[in-house]
C-alpha cells in the first residue's frame, strides 16, 4: 500500500521535473532567444569550410594547369570525370585540358581526385549550395565555364582567387 | 438577445427555437472554427518552443497566415481512397467525430448569459455527446478496411470507454456539493461558495487526466499513435475528411478545457471574487467571457505541454493506470466528499 | 509462393498478418516486418531485408583499394568513420602498413565522436518511438554540434571518407580541436538533461523495462553484439578486449549492465556516450604534432594473402575480411555487419509482447537498414 502511493508520488515528481526541462527550453527561446534553427536562406551559419562539395579546376593565366596525367580520373571511383587533351597555345610542347568535365550526378566528393593530382590542377571549392534542376545540367564542363567566369554559381574572380589561396594553403 | 430576436421573427414557438438554434450553431461553429485554427497553430508554435525551434513564421506576418495556407491545402487536396472501403460509413465518420464534441458546447456557459441553453441535465447530456464520439472513430475504423485503422479504432473505444468511469466518479464528488447537473448553475454555486478546485483538487486532478485521455491526447494518444500505427483511426482518410477529424479533435479537447473550467475552476467567475462590473451589464459579459478564455488557455497550454514532454504509454499500461490508479483514487475520494458533504449538510 | 502468402497460409483463424513497413514511421529505413499478431499480441516477426541491398562487397572487389573507402561510408551511414576505420585497417595489415601516432589519434578522436553522433541519433530515434517527440528535437540538436566537430574535419556531415588507407586524408586544425572542447564542456549537462526529460521518466520506465529481454545465451547464439550485448551483462568491447588503436593507454570503462531490456540498452548507451566523451578528452591530450600519412608507394598492391579486423563500431562488432591476388584489387570483401545480425534476434525477443512493444524493440536494437543490406 506505502509502495502504491511511493510509486505514484515518485513518479509524479519525475514527470514534473521533466515538464520543467521543457518549460525552460520554451522560455530559453522565448526570452532569451535560445533557438537552435537557423532562418536557412536569410541567415547562414558561420561555417569554417575548409574542405568543400565542389570539385573545381585551378585556372592558371586562362589556362589550366592540368597536364593530362589521367591520375583523377583512374582514382576517381564512379568514373566520373572526362578531359580531352590539348596543345598549350603559347608552348605547344606542353599539353593542357582543353574540356575537364565533371558529372555531378554520380560524383561522391571523397577527395580522391585531388588527392591523386600531383599538379595541383583540381581542388575542391568551399561551396554548399549548388543546386541541379535538370539531370543533363550536371554535366558540368569546368574549365571553359571558369574561364569565362560564370562557373559555379558566377564566383566573382576575386572569390575564386580567394578560394585558390585557401586551397593552396591546405593541400 | 438571440432570443429576442428569433421572437421578433415569427410568433410560432417551433419556428423561433429553429432561428435560434441555426444562429446559435452558426455562431458557435464560426467562434470554434477560429479557435480551432488558433490552437493548431499554437500547438505548432508551443511545441517548437519547448524544442528550441521556432516554429512556423514564414506564412504571412510571423506565420499566422500558415493554418488558413494550410486549410487550404487539406480542402483542396484530392481524396484518396482504396476501392475496399464502405462508402457511406467512410463518409459518415467525420461528420459524427465533428458534430458530437460540437453540440456538446450547446450547453456550456461561456459568460453570464452567454449559453445556448441552460439544462437542467447538462452535464449528464455532455457526457452522452461525448461518448458519441467514439461512435465516430469506431465507425472510421471499420469503414476503411485497414488493419492500422480497425486496431487504432479499437484502442479508442477501450480507452474512451474505461476514461469515462474515473471522469464521472471524480464528478460525483463535486456533484455532492454543488447538487446539481445544471452547469450554469454549478458556476452560479462557485460564486457563492469559491472555486470547486479548492474543495477537490484530488477530483480535479482525476477530471483534468481523464478528460486528457478522453480526448486523446498524448500521453494516451494511443489512438493514432504515428511511430506505431501509422495515424490510427484515420490512417485512409485524406484531405477534407482529415481535416474534420483534426477538427473534431481539437474541439474536444475544447469541451473537455471548458468542461474542466466550469466544473472546477469558476466558469466566468474572476479569481478571488473580484467584481468590478455590475452584474449582468454588457461589461460584466465580456469581463466573463475574457476569464473564461484565459482558463480555458491555460488548461489547453497544460495539455499541449504534456503532449510535448510525456512519451506515449502502452495500451495495457494506460488500462491498468484507469482500472488500478485513476478508478480506486476516485472511489475513496468520491466516499470522503460524500461524508464531509453530509457532515457539512448536516 | 512468395514469403507473403506462406505466412498468410499459415495463419490461425484468430490471427492476422499486419505488414510494418517499408514505409512506415517507425521502421528506421526500408525494412519490412510480417508481423502475425492475435489483438495486439505478436505471435510472429519476420523481417524481410534487402530493399537498400546496394551490392558494396562486391563493388569493393572491382575498384582499387583507396576506392573502397567511400563505399564503406554508404554502409553504416551513421557511424560512417567507424567503417571507414575497418576497411583502412584491413587494408593496413594486408599492406603491412604502419600508421603514424598522430593519425592514430586523430583516428581515435573522429572515431569516438562519431559513436557520439551515432548515439545520440539513436537516443532521438527511441525517443520519438516511445512517443516522446521533444527528445527526437533535443537528441538532433546536440548531433548537428558533433557533426559540425566533423565537417571541420573531413569537410562532409554523414559520409565522411576521412580515413584512409594508412592515415587520415587531412590533419586537423585548431578550429577542430577548439570546437572539440567547447563540446567536451557542453555535452554532460546535456546528457542530464537527457536523463531528466526521458530517462527518469516513469512512462519511459514502464515503456522499456521487461521489455524485449533477451537472455546472454540468447544474445551469444545469434551473434548479437554491442550496445545489446553489453546490456545482459557481459562486458565485451573491443576497444578493450583486443585493441586496434592505442585504446590501451586510455582509461576508460566498459558500460555493461544487467538488465537485459530495451531499458539496459539505454543505460548501456547513455555511459557509453559519457565514456567516449571521455576518451576523447584524454585523446585529444596526448595528440602531438606528426605526419599524418607514412610514405607509401602511389599505387597501393598488397601481397598475396588475407585479413580479417574487427572493430567495435557503434552498433556491435564490424568485421571486415579482406583477400588480396596480389593486385591492386582485392579479390574479396566481405563485411560483417552488427546490425544485421542485431536485427535476426527480433523474432525471439519480441514474441508475445503488444506491437508498441515491437516499436520499442525495433528502436533499442538500433539497426540501419544501410548497414543489414549492404
Ligand atoms: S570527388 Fe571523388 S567521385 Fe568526385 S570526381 Fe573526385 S574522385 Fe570522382
Ligand atoms: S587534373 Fe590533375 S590528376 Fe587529373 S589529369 Fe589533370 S593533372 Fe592529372
Amino acid at each position: 500500500m506505502e509502495k502504491y502511493f511511493k510509486d505514484i508520488f515518485n513518479g509524479a515528481i519525475a514527470l514534473l521535473q521533466g515538464m520543467s526541462i521543457t518549460l525552460k527550453t520554451m522560455f530559453g527561446v522565448l526570452a532569451k532567444d535560445e533557438a537552435t534553427t537557423v532562418q536557412y536562406p536569410e541567415e547562414t551559419l558561420d561555417l569554417d569550410h575548409t574542405f568543400g562539395y565542389v570539385q573545381a579546376q585551378f585556372d592558371d593565366d586562362g589556362y589550366s594547369n592540368c597536364t593530362t596525367c589521367m591520375g583523377c580520373i583512374r582514382a576517381c571511383p564512379p568514373g566520373c570525370i572526362t578531359l580531352t587533351r590539348g596543345k598549350h597555345p603559347e608552348n605547344p610542347k606542353q599539353k593542357i585540358a582543353i574540356t575537364y568535365t565533371l558529372d555531378y550526378a554520380k560524383c561522391e566528393f571523397c577527395n580522391l581526385c585531388v588527392e591523386a593530382c600531383n599538379d595541383d590542377a583540381i581542388f575542391m571549392a568551399p561551396i554548399h549550395e549548388f543546386p541541379f534542376f535538370d539531370r543533363s545540367k550536371m554535366n558540368v564542363e569546368m574549365v571553359t565555364d571558369m574561364k569565362k567566369g560564370n562557373d559555379l554559381k558566377e564566383l566573382s574572380d576575386q572569390e575564386i582567387k580567394d578560394m585558390e589561396a585557401k586551397m593552396k594553403r591546405l593541400f | 438577445m438571440i432570443q429576442k430576436f428569433a421572437e421578433s421573427l415569427s410568433t410560432q414557438p417551433y419556428i423561433q427555437s429553429l432561428i435560434y438554434g441555426a444562429i446559435c450553431s452558426t455562431l458557435i461553429l464560426g467562434v470554434s472554427a477560429l479557435c480551432v485554427m488558433s490552437l493548431i497553430f499554437l500547438e505548432r508554435k508551443v511545441s517548437a518552443w519547448m524544442q528550441s525551434r521556432l516554429g512556423p513564421n514564414r506564412v504571412g506576418p510571423r506565420g499566422l497566415l500558415q493554418m488558413i495556407a494550410d486549410g487550404i491545402k487539406l480542402i483542396r487536396k484530392e481524396d484518396i481512397v482504396h476501392d475496399q472501403i464502405m462508402k457511406f460509413l467512410f463518409n459518415l465518420a467525420p461528420c459524427i467525430a465533428v458534430a458530437a464534441p460540437f453540440a456538446a458546447f450547446a450547453t456550456v456557459p461561456f459568460a453570464d448569459g452567454v449559453q445556448v441553453v441552460d439544462f437542467q441535465l447538462g452535464i449528464i447530456y455532455v457526457f452522452a455527446l461525448t461518448g458519441f464520439s467514439v461512435v465516430g472513430i469506431l465507425i472510421a475504423g471499420y469503414a476503411s478496411v485497414n488493419r492500422y485503422s480497425l486496431l487504432g479504432a479499437l484502442r479508442a473505444t477501450a480507452q474512451m470507454i474505461s476514461y469515462e468511469i474515473p471522469m464521472i466518479i471524480a464528478l460525483l464528488g463535486v456533484l455532492c456539493f454543488t447538487e446539481t447537473l445544471s452547469l450554469r448553475e454549478t458556476v452560479l454555486y462557485q460564486q457563492t461558495h469559491g472555486w470547486n478546485i479548492l474543495y477537490a483538487p484530488v477530483s480535479f486532478i482525476i477530471f483534468f487526466i481523464a478528460a486528457t485521455a478522453e480526448c486523446n491526447r498524448a500521453p494516451f494518444d494511443l489512438v493514432e499513435a504515428e511511430s506505431e500505427l501509422v495515424a490510427g483511426f484515420h490512417t485512409e482518410y485524406a484531405g477534407i475528411k482529415f481535416a474534420m477529424f483534426f477538427f473534431g479533435e481539437y474541439i474536444a479537447m475544447m469541451l473537455a478545457c471548458s468542461l474542466t473550467v466550469v466544473i472546477f475552476m469558476g466558469g466566468w467567475l474572476a479569481p478571488f471574487g473580484f467584481l468590478p462590473f455590475e452584474v449582468g451589464s454588457i461589461l460584466y459579459t465580456v469581463w466573463g467571457l475574457g476569464w473564461f478564455a484565459a482558463k480555458v488557455a491555460l488548461l489547453l497550454f497544460t495539455m499541449m505541454w504534456f503532449r510535448w514532454t510525456f512519451p506515449r504509454l502502452r495500451i495495457d499500461q494506460l488500462m491498468v493506470f484507469c482500472w488500478k490508479v485513476l478508478i480506486p483514487i476516485s472511489m475513496v475520494n468520491l466516499l470522503i466528499m460524500a461524508v464531509i458533504s453530509a457532515l457539512i449538510k448536516g | 509462393m512468395n514469403f507473403e502468402e506462406k505466412l498468410a497460409s499459415q495463419l490461425k483463424p484468430e490471427e492476422y498478418l499486419i505488414n510494418i513497413g517499408p514505409q512506415h514511421p517507425s521502421t528506421h529505413g526500408v525494412l519490412r516486418l510480417l508481423v502475425t499478431l492475435e489483438g495486439e499480441i505478436i505471435k510472429n516477426v519476420e523481417p524481410d531485408i534487402g530493399y537498400l541491398h546496394r551490392c558494396f562487397e562486391k563493388i569493393c572487389e572491382n575498384r582499387t583499394y583507396p576506392m573502397g573507402i567511400p563505399m564503406t561510408d554508404r554502409m553504416d551511414y551513421l557511424g560512417a568513420m567507424l567503417n571507414n576505420l575497418g576497411y583502412a585497417l584491413a587494408a593496413e595489415k594486408l599492406g603491412e602498413i604502419e600508421v603514424p601516432v598522430r593519425s592514430q589519434w586523430i583516428r581515435i578522436i573522429v572515431c569516438e565522436l562519431n559513436r557520439i553522433a551515432s548515439h545520440l541519433l539513436w537516443l532521438a530515434a527511441f525517443g520519438a518511438d516511445t512517443g516522446a517527440l521533444t527528445m527526437f528535437m533535443f537528441g538532433l540538436r546536440e548531433r548537428e554540434l558533433v557533426l559540425d566537430i566533423l565537417e571541420q574535419a573531413s569537410g562532409s556531415r554523414l559520409t565522411y571518407g576521412y580515413i584512409r588507407i594508412g592515415g587520415v586524408a587531412r590533419d586537423v586544425d585548431k578550429t577542430f580541436i577548439k570546437k572539440t572542447n567547447e563540446f567536451i564542456k557542453l555535452f554532460p549537462a546535456k546528457l542530464k538533461e537527457y536523463e531528466t526529460l526521458l530517462g527518469g521518466n516513469p512512462i519511459f520506465h514502464e515503456r522499456t523495462k521487461n521489455v524485449g529481454t533477451m537472455s546472454r545465451e540468447t544474445a551469444l547464439s545469434f551473434g548479437v553484439t554491442g550496445p545489446m550485448l553489453r546490456s545482459t551483462g557481459l562486458a565485451q568491447d573491443l576497444r578493450k578486449n583486443c585493441s586496434y588503436l592505442p585504446y590501451d593507454q586510455l582509461d576508460f570503462e566498459v558500460a555493461s549492465n544487467n538488465h537485459p531490456d530495451c531499458y539496459g540498452r539505454y543505460l548501456v548507451r547513455m555511459k557509453e556516450m559519457g565514456e567516449s566523451l571521455k576518451i576523447v578528452e584524454q585523446a585529444l591530450e596526448k595528440l602531438q604534432d606528426g605526419e599524418i600519412m607514412p610514405k607509401m608507394k602511389p599505387i597501393f598492391k598488397p601481397k598475396k594473402g588475407e585479413a580479417y579486423v574487427k572493430i567495435e563500431a557503434p552498433r556491435g562488432q564490424f568485421g571486415v575480411y579482406m583477400e588480396s591476388d596480389g593486385k591492386n584489387k582485392p579479390h574479396r570483401v566481405k563485411f560483417r555487419a552488427p546490425s544485421f545480425s542485431n536485427l535476426s534476434v527480433i523474432n525471439t525477443i519480441a514474441k508475445g509482447g503488444l506491437v508498441a512493444d515491437l516499436i520499442v524493440i525495433l528502436g533499442s536494437i538500433d539497426i540501419v537498414l544501410g548497414d543489414v543490406d549492404r
